[in-house]
């Protein structure tokens, strides 16, 4: 059999899996019992995190993250998406072990539940300007919809039980992402900041602080802002007497305090 | 038959959504290809700034820039409505420069039809507006420019795309011949959305140590952090004018936040919203129109412009000249 025969059955397999979970369909945890589906579950996991990201990009921009910076950024969001939703499924695997006693391996339910991670597909909708936050619940919401149903027909249950359980494993998994964050956090910022010798920005926000539209061209004295948008602000130069001369070149351009290249 | 209209609904649905996604891209890729070259300190500016004022010239006491709205495809203001708007104030108004080139939706001042890879695209849009098909023509030119105003609103990409628009604004200034030396005041006169991306642009200019003030006509803003930072913003408005409750839904603009921006603003005294007449948003009898006469014998645009030089006056930026009479333009209520 060719190589690409066995990657179209592989896409049409893992389109086919999307389908079922982003249409909440009753037969999506068919897969339970084939452990070949693994590739299948973290494949939607893997979609899901580079779309994310793309629905993200803002930080990617504004910290000019190119090159093997991207590469790196793509497979951090395609692992931790992969583990969020592997989390997820070993959640629900324990409270179905304490509350209904079943059968169901762990590794076929954190298997399944990647495909809870299906309408994440559209999470670059979060990049919409404004409307960013409403498509966020949305597909938040939807993907515990996902949940619910692949939770009900896993244990075979009814549909409250099932939902009780997807919303604790929800919440739990929130709740546990929100505790690691920090961590996970502070580890990318020290990469970044090894790798480039630059400081990561986690939002736009640091430019109402650092950058400046050739603010030193209002000074005559001295300068007022930085004219470098990606650096940050420094304390005034001082200035000698001469700079007041209305002739006179203008002041020197502040050295960054970060040396903005190469890019990675 | 419905079926049909459904799936043209989806079809419009999913492209205005995905138009919507990329808008902040252009944003993104400025920033993070462009921003930089830009930012470099163009000497020969700087000290042509610097210099004194050439013997004989008078200068302004202060500056007005006109941030177009969202219908706007070039730098250029619209003659039928912008123009002459701007032309009554000039006339009415002594020590006021007006600074109107600019567009303020790209970074890089350049406006649909000239100079972007869409270029060909807009000029088939122009060419439709002239057609039969000339309303669908304007509501996508609205849509394009509509999603920059969401960009600037957007507190993710708004002090990306505030700091590419204050730098246009700043370069137009300079070209006017406004000194950064003298400090003299800055006024941003926003029309519909063109409002929204003025705003945020004051954060930037403001830190020029300009005094920088912002007059609204029919704006949709959002409680942008600029808000702090404006000296004071009069937000006109037509009691007609429905774009205004649609502003309202805008988180930094509810009522009962109390502590947001702009409550604390207009608390402070710092924002003054007036409702300048039942003029409606667009169209005749909206701000800038001269067809339709309201019932104290004034069009629209005379009522504008008489609420825009009452502002102006008031606050010392401009004297009337002589023979020009003070109006009593605005109903002013607290919100």
């Amino acid at each position: 059999m060719p190589w690409w025969f066995s990657l179209v059955e592989f896409v049409t397999r893992t389109l086919n899996a999307w389908g079922q979970a982003v249409t909440l369909h009753p037969g999506v945890a068919a897969t339970l019992d084939d452990p070949g589906t693994w590739a299948t579950g973290i494949a939607v996991a893997a979609v899901a995190g580079v779309s994310l990201m793309v629905g993200r990009s803002v930080v990617l921009a504004i910290n000019r993250v190119r090159g093997p910076g991207l590469v790196y950024a793509l497979v951090f969001s395609m692992l931790t998406s992969a583990l969020y939703f592997v989390a997820q499924g070993l959640i629900v695997w324990g409270l179905g072990q304490i509350l209904l006693d079943t059968d169901v391996p762990a590794t076929a339910m954190a298997r399944v539940v990647l495909l809870s991670s299906a309408p994440l597909w559209f999470g670059f909708l979060t990049a919409v300007p404004l409307l960013g936050s409403v498509f966020d619940k949305a597909l938040s919401l939807w993907s515990l919809l996902a949940l619910w149903r692949i939770t009900s027909d896993a244990y075979a249950t009814s549909g409250w039980l099932s939902g009780g359980i997807a919303l604790a494993a929800f919440g739990l998994t929130a709740l546990l992402s929100s505790l690691l964050r920090p961590l996970v956090a502070r580890a990318r910022d020290t990469f970044w900041r090894r790798s480039t010798g630059r400081s990561l920005h986690a939002s736009a926000a640091f430019l109402l602080a650092a950058a400046d539209i050739d603010g030193s061209e209002a000074d005559i004295n001295g300068p007022d802002a930085l004219i470098d948008p990606v650096a940050p602000a420094q304390p005034p130069i001082p200035t000698p007497a001469t700079t007041a001369d209305p002739v006179a070149p203008p002041h020197p351009r502040p050295a960054p305090a970060v040396d903005p290249g190469p890019q990675s | 038959m419905i079926g049909q209209i459904l799936q043209v609904l989806a079809i419009v649905l999913v492209a205005v959504v995905l138009s919507a996604f990329l808008a902040p891209f252009e944003t993104l890729w400025w920033w993070a290809t462009r921003s930089a070259a830009e930012g470099h300190h163009d000497e020969d500016r700087a000290r042509r700034s610097l210099d004194a004022l050439p013997s004989g010239t008078v200068e302004a006491s202060s500056y007005l820039v006109y941030v177009s709205g969202v219908g706007s495809l070039s730098p250029d203001v619209n003659p039928h409505g912008e123009k002459p708007l701007l032309d009554s104030i000039a006339d009415e108004l002594d020590g006021i420069a007006i600074v109107s080139h600019v567009y303020p939706y790209d970074m890089e001042n350049v406006g649909l039809t000239e100079g972007r890879w869409s270029s060909a695209w807009w000029r088939l849009i122009v060419r439709l507006r002239r057609s039969h098909l000339g309303g669908l023509a304007q509501v996508l030119i609205n849509l394009r420019n509509t999603f920059r105003v969401m960009v600037s609103a957007d507190q993710r990409y708004g002090p990306v795309y505030s700091l590419g628009i204050a730098r246009v604004i700043w370069e137009e200034l300079l070209r006017a011949g406004y000194r950064p030396g003298a400090r003299k005041p800055i006024v941003l006169l926003g029309w519909s959305g063109g409002a929204q991306i003025a705003l945020g642009a004051v954060w930037y200019l403001a830190a020029t140590k300009a005094p920088v003030y912002l007059i609204s006509l029919g704006g949709f803003m959002n409680g942008d952090p600029a808000v702090n930072r404006v000296r004071h913003l009069w937000h006109l408005e037509g009691s007609r004018d429905h774009v205004q409750s649609l502003a309202q839904v805008l988180p930094g603009r509810w009522p009962w936040r109390r502590h947001s921006r702009w409550q604390q603003a207009v608390a402070e005294g710092r924002i003054t919203v007036e409702d300048i007449g039942p003029l409606k948003h667009l169209g005749r009898g909206s701000y800038l129109s001269s067809g339709v006469t309201l019932a104290d014998g004034r069009t629209g645009r005379q009522t504008t412009i008489a609420a825009i030089a009452d502002a102006l006056v008031g606050e010392g930026l401009a004297t009337r000249k002589a023979g020009a009479a003070p109006t009593d333009a605005t109903v002013e209520r607290p919100r």
